[in-house]
């Protein structure tokens, strides 16, 4: 399969379209896949205090949501960490985290404005703090 | 004296013949956007979403075959990076990063034909991981 260089076939043509296509049908998630500097602005750092109220264990990032009150006012931010094989490397499982923990997340800012940060540190409500980057991702390291 | 001019004449005519290998049109970072980001996504989001029907699956199927088939298109020589630099085709580590998207993909393309969104969890690890490998030294590093 390597070794081959010719035009693309007819069910390659077909694939790049169909995934065209299934990104419309499928509704994918905007942060996805990417480097750390291309989404997040890192000169923008944050920390959020808060509940979690949502947990997404998936490649190729952990979403964790938590609820933030600042002002009386409550806005829910999605903390996008590494994978999970990256976080299980670094002392996390998926039962690490449940909905309601109390969690301090360090991170940096989206640079669309938007109400999520790449999370670099998650620190729990016994103290516990974990790195929750991937090493060499281009972003701060602990 | 006959064969002596055949040959050369022979040599001549390959010479002139037009170039059949393919030519890359687009930078790596294009490709890795137009090509594996949207069929790696399309993989990825069944974790958040399993497909409806038939349909929605053979778009999954059609993305675990992009997905291979990128391994291919990173590997053709003559690509640039966004930098300006020659893709590193030759180079031992990024031939085995890229080689790594076929088995990825191929284990993704068995688990969409399965239709068990459980299945193609399982597969973003390699997916991912397959990502991860090759980002941490080619694309994250300063």
């Amino acid at each position: 399969m390597l070794g081959s260089l010719q035009r693309p076939s007819m069910r390659v043509r077909t694939a790049v379209f169909g995934a065209i296509l299934g990104l419309i049908a499928v509704g994918i998630p905007a942060v996805a896949h990417h480097s750390v500097s291309a989404e997040f602005d890192l000169s923008k750092r944050i920390t959020l205090q808060g509940r979690i109220t949502k947990i997404e264990w998936m490649n190729p990032h952990v979403y964790l949501y938590v609820d933030v009150n600042s002002g009386g006012k409550t806005a829910n931010w999605a903390c996008e960490t590494a994978g999970p094989n990256t976080l299980a490397r670094q002392g996390w499982s998926q039962t690490s985290l449940k909905i309601g923990d109390q969690v301090t997340v360090v991170g940096y800012r989206a640079r669309d404005g938007s109400s999520v940060v790449s999370a670099r540190r998650v620190v729990l409500a016994n103290g516990r703090k974990v790195f929750v980057g991937s090493p060499n991702d281009g972003g701060p390291q602990p | 004296m006959r064969a002596l001019a055949t040959m050369l004449l022979a040599g001549l005519a390959i010479a002139q013949a037009p170039s059949k290998q393919a030519q890359p049109a687009w930078d790596l970072k294009q490709v890795m956007r137009g090509v594996l980001l949207p069929n790696s996504n399309i993989i990825f989001s069944v974790q958040l979403k399993a497909p409806k029907n038939d349909m929605e699956w053979r778009t999954v199927e059609n993305a675990a075959i992009g997905v291979q088939e990128a391994a291919n298109l990173i590997l053709m020589s003559g690509r640039l990076r966004s930098n300006g630099q020659p893709v590193p085709v030759l180079a031992a580590d990024y031939m085995k990063f890229a080689k790594a998207l076929v088995p990825a993909g191929r284990d993704c393309l068995k688990a969409a034909q399965k239709k068990s969104r459980d299945i193609v969890g399982d597969c973003t690890d390699s997916l991912s991981q397959a990502c991860d490998n090759c980002h941490n030294v080619y694309r994250d590093k300063p």
